[in-house]
């Protein structure tokens, strides 16, 4: 009633009706008239204002108050209650209007003014950025061969490093005890008819054109323009590059200065010319044993400020991508004897003497994986085995190297070419560490990706280290190589754990691994088992629980296995969580009635705990499936740097990108101080003692989230201090893979790889992780039932000293089909028990004795490579054959049946295993 | 003799670069690729995993020597003695390497005798060794012996039939066991170009139809030939390869219609699966290139491979049409395609890749579980189904029964396994196991045969009993009416009582009922006597929701075609029982007041809830009786659901008739122009949803945009 009139009309009233009261003209009885008229009247309806008026009119006027029968009390109260709203109107009105003018003024500024869209600048916490070197003097660019340093070396010999800087040639000039030399030079030496063709010139221009490129101490990748792809040069090729050397202790410093011309044109479309310029300094030199390091301070790579130079306009921006050093000091050519030796996946080998298949790309992986943030596939990379480990190797008779990534591993990535690649006759290997990324970015909606270069670089300083072997009288091979790897790794986990560095602290709660801590009496048998995940099929609204195993079914399993005396299992659970093992990661503990909800679940464990059981948890930290609840994306989800959410892509059983996922990686830091005191407490209150966490070994990623900025090399660190605390909290802790950092503080790591990446450039699948690993760390295999052949996986797992894992349900699968999980084919424990139960007892006999042993040696037995026995020796003495043909074959030990093993102890018992 | 000795020369020459250097690359474990297959029975037409069929066990390389490695090769094919050949055409000759892969000679022609070949882009070997060469440079066929002596070029085909403008470019070609001799032209999409054994044309053969999008027919419909001219011509696609295998040509085509992959009998009719779409849908509902299928090769058991350049997959058909596996992916690593080109399996299972990408052959060697697979399908393709079946060993493992057994215990949801289970189960009269199989497979012409057989045994069994107690009940029901009838005339109602819930419910029902079976009277009630309210008319159509999703609960799973209830959107069920409700109502509203309908907008609704009375009569009575029907019976299924509809249709004609007041003139009238309205409401709503989208899009990406920069 009171809205019918506008509030023009009605304040209108009230000032005639207060104008009348206030010139008192108006006798009581009229007023009386008139109020009541007013309220009577349809056409002049009452209105707050009104009532308002009227009230206020009165409150001075006793005899007026009267007559229009008014309550004094009443008046008040209404008076008061009419200032407050509308001293409150006003504050709102008030409060709306500056925040519509501040946000009007705040997207004003951005979108007109462009705004600086907010540089993210990564924390420095475990990022090394040392002082560079002080520099002596100078070394003339035109000097020939000049000795820069000699030390001892580890070998018992001597290194001596000499620098030409008129053929950018960098020796290494080495002896040992026994009196053995070796010269390594930084670019192969040219065959003489090279020679011949360097000095005819013009006449044969492959040589000359690239003599620049080999001889080259850097390859560099840069940009002149973000758009313009990126650049990949040796330095000597780069246009009008200013080269200075000097000389710094026990080593040579190069400074390169690199100049980029670019042509602009001005608005009359006169062109003209831009001159930027960036320089970088790399350190050559010799540590105290010998082995030579190479350095890039990240002081010395300088670049003009962002904001100079960057160039809106025509998007230039002259910036450093990639520096690879020493890309040629272990170029080999075809035919050569040796190989090289690299961590992808188990690890492989490269043959120089084998015919070879053309390809165009270089190898190139990441040092702890594909990053998703910056590393886009248009279809998925079956070929996909990742680097666990920061070195690589060269074999060749009596002389091995081993390189190490020492500083911004994560960062880096191993390159490796063959013949025919850039125009080059040589197979070559090296780290290319990536100073900025390339991302891909869409600009519009049409779908269209362009590629651009991150603007930040957090990087810190990129160090490697190369150390050289030599032995006349003996051949050495991948086994010694991953037994350098392994040396320096633990020697790198002591230094990080004795370290001064507070941002290390967190290793002092935790003993890294090494063969002392080592669990004397480890699990010999994984056993998965599978609870449940949701059918991704459906669309009705209570989406279909497919369950496999109960908690109660779990415990009949656990129970089945203990009575028949298998003792030393462990079991993992996985897919407990209420959605199973696609569900939600941040809604971990709501778990469903119909796998035997919460009590069910604590009844497992303290069942397990009563029977002494190892029943682990398997969770989930990182992976988002389906939008993050309890949190918005902006909080939780991973960025990339063109500030889009990037999706973790689920391959389809086509085996292209499944697009109607919305899965996403969670920002690590989000989880850290969001998830990670839930999900200990959370598990620690479902009773389970032993965890094993996915991601931690074996998904790294950058996070350009403004919120929760990381870098790769960060993230890892943060990994593992997760770990440690949830070493403080559970029995045992496991991760998946295996990459180097995990490994440090893992009890356990699970679905270690036994293969390398199928590329042609791989020759041969070789145990270089396992021989790293094996007796500082327990390691189990993928679930051998997985594989389609169950024979080949046991043999291999034997072979690479790896525990047995089954993956077992209740149930059999046929309700997987239209889940996630639907390539598990065939789990049902009754059918898989008598497998089970040999597996067990193979793993006992060959596997138990040397599981905390050292591996010493690895060959195949019946060819140079790729023949059917292969064996593995232990540091007890004990050799095991294994022999993946169709018959029996004789070894040196005794004969080895066919499908089956070989173990003969160190008193010269042999005994056979059949396990076909 | 000159040219014999150079030819000898030539092969000892290209033999000492080639013979030791074949590169063999061992097997490894984990395939590169996926591994799956599409079953033709699962209701949702999704690629289902399954365990590594294939492996790569080598890879044919050749040294980087001259005139050693191969460039650009088209075409490979395997002899009759095993040998493959393969159309090397960036180096103009044809290769032949022994079974074992290592080099035996090569083809190149001569200057001299005018067989120097040009660049060739496909071999054929016929049963007597001859090497038949597709000369693509030379625009010609030309014939060696088989030990690569140049014995006839074949003259371009002349012929009145063939058109002014042909342009004759023979890219594969094929010879059957008569000597015809069957070609692929470039360009040429008047078919397969049929000649004689001496390289006369004779016809064209297998030609495809053309292929017309929906608007393409509708102008043809509109515009004359006349008035078309000058327009995009479309032509038929043409194949793009050819392969001959027990007298029938199979064949690939160029462009991306349905039936890419072609068996062509004599008679020039493609009898492969009904012509279906071999597209991967698994595959293409989440990438957006079309595939490309550019090769296909039959081995000894009738088993049909085609490969897709565009995705790197080969696809494994038997001979039923079933696929068995589809594996592959593009990609540079080892075992993965980048430009294959020919495809070829031998008979010892063996599948031969030519990929271009490399210029490499990848052999594919069977696992353990495609082994398995194919010995259980040769098996039941030759009736072996169980141990007593094989005449020859006796073997109990040698039966189809066994080993697709044993398949299913390798992979528990392999459905091929599980129907063919099924199938040998019903064979043996073991129905109601082969219905457990058939059910889980999802194959509902299998569940429907053994249920039939299952139901004829019941009946059997119990009809008399059943038949006796339904006489019994018949009997029953009609004393108890005849009792009520005499009871209720001796006992006359003489006071009314106010009827109770259940009498409110049962006049409810008789008043729903009446309005259904008379609606003239019925609707015109609603109009003139105000029978009917809001309430009522939201009661019918909350029973129809009801009814409605109850009767796909309970429609049997034959009738859901294998379909699982897990998988029923109720959602959109219960959206699409209110949707043409609430349009056809406004609608027919809006047209009726511009019409001077007398209807209000209350008895349009209500008559419009009394229009589903049909669905809600026979909707539900009719899925439960699906539980005892086969697909036999299906035609009868299909004929009540027409039934009810068109009742349907006919009440709510008689709804807008009735209501309004029309005559049936008019009544018509405003039927065609509601249809018409409801029509346009549609169109109206998928452009407003569109822009809405649009619009949600934009505020979306718009407060993103926002929340990045702040």
């Amino acid at each position: 009633m009171f809205n019918k009139k506008s509030k023009k009309e009605n304040n209108k009233d009230a000032a005639q009706i207060e104008q009348v009261l206030n010139e008192n003209e108006i006798g009581a009885e009229n007023a009386a008239e008139n109020a009541e008229a007013v309220e009577n009247t349809e056409t002049v309806e009452k209105t707050e204002e009104v009532k308002t008026s009227v009230f206020r009119a009165s409150m001075d006027d006793d005899e007026n108050r009267k007559n229009l029968h008014i309550d004094k009390e009443e008046a008040e109260k209404f008076l008061e209650k009419q200032r407050k709203k509308k001293l409150r109107n006003r504050i709102i009105i008030t409060t709306v209007s500056v925040l519509v003018v501040l946000i009007a003024i705040f997207v004003v500024y951005k979108v007109v003014f462009g705004g600086n869209v907010g540089v993210i600048r990564f924390s420095d916490k475990w990022i090394v950025e040392k002082d560079p070197k002080p520099v002596g003097a100078a070394i003339k660019t035109n000097a020939g061969m000049t000795e820069i340093a000699s030390v001892s070396n580890a070998m018992g010999g001597t290194t001596t490093i000499k620098f030409s800087p008129a053929d950018s040639l960098l020796i290494l000039e080495l002896t040992n005890a026994k009196g053995d030399k070796e010269t390594i030079r930084s670019w192969p030496a040219p065959l003489e008819k090279e020679v011949d063709q360097k000095t005819i010139g013009d006449e044969y221009p492959k040589y000359a054109k690239n003599h620049d490129i080999v001889s080259s101490l850097v390859r560099l990748g840069y940009t002149a323009s973000n758009l313009d792809g990126g650049k990949d040069f040796g330095i000597n090729q780069v246009p009008g590059v200013k080269i200075e050397y000097y000389y710094i202790e026990n080593g040579f410093k190069a400074k390169y200065t690199v100049p980029i011309e670019v042509t602009k044109t001005n608005s009359d479309g006169d062109t003209y010319k831009v001159n930027y310029e960036f320089s970088l300094g790399v350190e050559f030199y010799l540590d105290e044993n010998g082995d030579l390091i190479v350095n890039v301070p990240k002081k010395d790579v300088i670049e003009t400020e962002t904001e100079d130079q960057y160039d809106k306009n025509t998007d230039e921006m002259p910036r450093v991508a990639s520096i690879a050093v020493l890309p040629f000091i272990n170029a080999r050519r075809q035919g050569d004897n040796g190989y090289y030796v690299t961590p992808d996946g188990s690890g492989g080998l490269t043959y120089f003497n084998v015919p070879r298949i053309s390809q165009y790309d270089e190898y190139q992986k990441r040092i702890y994986g594909y990053d998703d943030i910056f590393d886009v596939f248009n279809y998925p990379n079956m070929t996909n085995e990742t680097i666990c480990l920061p070195a690589f190797g060269a074999v060749d008779g009596g002389k091995r190297l081993t390189c190490f990534a020492v500083e911004s591993e994560a960062n880096a990535s191993i390159l490796m070419g063959q013949p025919g690649m850039k125009n080059l006759d040589f197979y070559y290997i090296t780290y290319l560490f990536k100073w900025r990324e390339f991302y891909q970015a869409k600009i519009s909606n049409s779908g269209q990706s362009y590629t651009f270069l991150e603007i930040p670089s957090g990087i810190g300083d990129f160090t490697m280290k190369y150390s050289y072997t030599i032995d006349n009288d003996t051949t050495y091979s991948y086994v010694d190589v991953a037994k350098d790897i392994r040396e320096f790794i633990v020697n790198k986990w002591y230094e990080d754990k004795n370290s001064d560095n507070p941002d290390y602290d967190y290793l002092d709660k935790v003993d890294v691994n090494s063969p002392e801590n080592k669990d004397q009496n480890p699990d010999i048998i994984n056993l998965k088992i599978f609870i449940a995940d949701i059918n991704r099929a459906s669309v009705s609204w209570w989406p279909t629980y497919k369950v496999m195993t109960t908690f109660g079914q779990a415990k009949s399993i656990v129970t089945k296995t203990a009575q028949e005396g298998l003792g030393r299992i462990r079991y993992s659970l996985l897919g407990w969580q209420q959605e199973g093992y696609y569900g939600n990661p941040m809604k971990k503990f709501s778990i469903s009635n119909s796998v035997g909800g919460k009590g069910g679940l604590k009844d497992l464990n303290s069942y397990a705990k009563k029977n002494e059981a190892t029943l682990a948890a398997d969770v989930n930290m990182l992976l988002i499936y389906g939008s993050p609840k309890g949190a918005s994306l902006r909080q939780a989800v991973v960025k990339n740097p063109g500030t889009f959410y990037v999706n973790y892509k689920v391959v389809n059983t086509a085996g292209v990108f499944d697009r109607s996922t919305e899965y996403y990686y969670m920002s690590p830091l989000y989880y850290n101080y969001n998830m990670l005191s839930k999900d200990i407490n959370g598990l620690k209150d479902l009773g389970f003692k032993n965890v094993d966490l996915q991601q931690m070994g074996n998904l790294l990623y950058t996070d350009y989230n403004k919120e929760n900025a990381l870098l790769r090399q960060q993230a890892l660190e943060y990994y593992r201090k997760w770990m440690t605390q949830y070493k403080a909290k559970f029995d045992t802790v496991s991760v998946y893979y295996g990459y180097e950092y995990a490994a440090s503080v893992a009890d356990n790591i699970l679905d270690i790889p036994t293969e390398s990446s199928k590329l042609f450039i791989v020759d041969e699948s070789v145990p270089v992780l396992e021989i790293v690993y094996h007796g500082l760390v327990d390691y189990y295999s993928n679930a051998v039932n997985r594989s389609s052949d169950y024979t080949q996986s046991i043999l291999r797992s034997i072979e690479y000293g790896a525990f047995l894992t089954f993956e077992v349900t209740n149930n059999t699968t046929e309700e997987l089909r239209y889940t996630r999980y639907n390539s598990l084919f065939k789990a049902k424990f009754d059918d898989l028990y008598a497998s089970i139960v040999k597996g067990y007892n193979i793993a006992n006999k060959a596997l138990a004795p040397v599981a905390n042993c050292d591996i010493t040696g690895h060959f195949c037995v019946d060819g140079e490579r790729e023949g059917d026995v292969y064996c593995t020796e232990y540091s007890n003495g004990t050799k095991i054959y294994v022999n993946y043909g169709d018959t029996s074959k004789e070894t040196p030990d005794g004969k080895v049946p066919a499908f089956g093993i070989g173990i003969c102890t160190s008193d010269g018992k042999f005994e056979t295993l059949n396990v076909k | 003799m000159k040219s014999k000795f150079r030819k000898i020369l030539c092969i000892a020459l290209t033999l000492a670069c080639l013979v030791s250097v074949c590169t063999v690359i061992p097997s490894s474990a984990a395939t590169p690729y996926s591994n799956y297959f599409m079953s033709l029975v699962d209701p949702y037409s999704w690629s289902l995993p399954t365990p590594e069929a294939y492996q790569v066990s080598r890879v044919v390389d050749f040294p980087d020597k001259e005139h050693g490695k191969l460039l650009n090769p088209e075409d490979m094919f395997i002899g009759p003695d095993g040998r493959i050949y393969i159309a090397d055409s960036g180096n103009n000759r044809i290769v032949i390497l022994k079974s074992d892969l290592t080099f035996d000679f090569a083809i190149t022609g001569y200057e001299e005798d005018g067989s120097k070949l040009n660049n060739p882009t496909c071999v054929f070997v016929d049963d007597d060794g001859t090497i038949l060469v597709a000369d693509y440079g030379n625009k010609r066929l030309i014939e060696f012996t088989k030990y690569g002596n140049f014995r006839f070029a074949y003259p371009t085909p002349s012929s009145d039939i063939l058109s002014e403008d042909f342009n004759y470019q023979p890219q594969r070609v094929v010879k059957d066991q008569k000597g015809y001799i069957y070609v692929c032209s470039v360009g040429d999409s008047n078919g397969i170009l049929m000649l004689s054994s001496d390289g006369e044309f004779r016809n064209y053969f297998g030609t495809n139809k053309v292929a017309l999008t929906f608007w393409e027919s509708i102008a043809r419909m509109l515009w004359s030939r006349e008035s078309r001219k000058g327009t995009v011509v479309t032509l038929p696609y043409t194949f793009n390869n050819i392969f001959i295998h027990d007298g029938f040509i199979y064949a690939t085509t160029t462009g991306y219609s349905a039936a890419q992959m072609r068996k062509i009998n004599p008679a020039g009719s493609d009898v492969l699966y009904g012509g279906r779409d071999f597209s991967d849908f698994g595959l293409l509902r989440n990438s957006a290139d079309l595939q490309n299928f550019i090769d296909v090769t039959v081995d000894n058991d009738f088993n049909t491979y085609v490969i897709d350049a565009t995705y790197g997959r080969i696809y494994e058909y038997d001979e039923w049409g079933r696929n068995l596996f589809a594996f592959g992916t593009v990609g540079t690593g080892y075992g993965q395609f980048s430009l294959p080109k020919s495809l070829e399996a031998d008979d010892q299972g063996r599948i031969y890749v030519l990929n271009g990408g490399n210029n490499t052959i990848y052999v594919f060697e069977q696992t353990e579980f495609a082994k398995l697979v194919h010995r259980a399908n040769k098996n039941y393709s030759n009736g072996i189904y169980e141990a007593v079946d094989n005449p020859n060993d006796g073997s109990k493992e040698d039966n189809a029964f066994f080993q697709w057994t044993k398949v299913k215990e390798e992979d528990n949801f392999y459905s091929l396994a599980l129907q063919s289970i099924g199938q040998i189960l019903w064979r043996k009269e073991r129905y109601s196991e082969a219905l457990r199989y058939f059910e889980i497979a999802g194959d509902t012409v299998g569940a429907s045969s053994a249920f039939k057989e299952l139901r004829a045994d019941f009946l059997g069994d119990y009809f008399s009993i059943i038949a006796s107690v339904a006489i019994g009940l018949l009997i029953a029901l009609l004393v108890f009416k005849k009792l009520r009838k005499r009871y209720r005339m001796k006992h006359p109602r003489t006071v009314e009582k106010k009827p109770n819930f259940m009498q409110k419910i049962g006049a409810f029902i008789k008043n729903m009922v009446h309005t259904a079976t008379h609606p003239i009277d019925g609707f015109e009630d609603i109009r003139y006597e105000n029978k009917g309210t809001y309430r009522d008319a939201i009661i019918v159509i909350l029973v129809y929701v009801v009814t409605h999703c109850l009767s796909l609960a309970c429609t049997s799973f034959i009738y859901r075609g294998g379909a699982s209830l897990e998988f029923i959107d109720w959602g959109t069920e219960i959206l699409w029982c209110l949707l043409p409700w609430v349009v056809i109502c406004v609608v027919n509203y809006g047209v009726t007041t511009i019409l001077y309908g007398e209807g209000r907008f209350r008895d349009v609704v209500i008559g419009g809830a009394y229009c589903h009375v049909p669905f809600i009569l026979i909707e539900l009575p009719l899925a439960i009786i699906t539980q005892g029907l086969t697909l036999q019976e299906a035609p009868l299924y299909s004929i009540v659901g027409s039934i009810t509809t068109a009742w349907v249709v006919v009440l709510v004609f008689m709804c807008m008739k009735g209501v309004h007041g029309f005559n049936p003139l008019k009544a018509v009238l405003v039927f065609v122009l509601t249809l018409a309205g409801v029509a346009a409401v549609a169109v109206l709503f998928m452009i407003v949803r569109g822009l809405f989208q649009q619009m949600v899009d934009f505020i979306v990406q718009f407060a993103k945009e926002l929340s990045y920069l702040v």
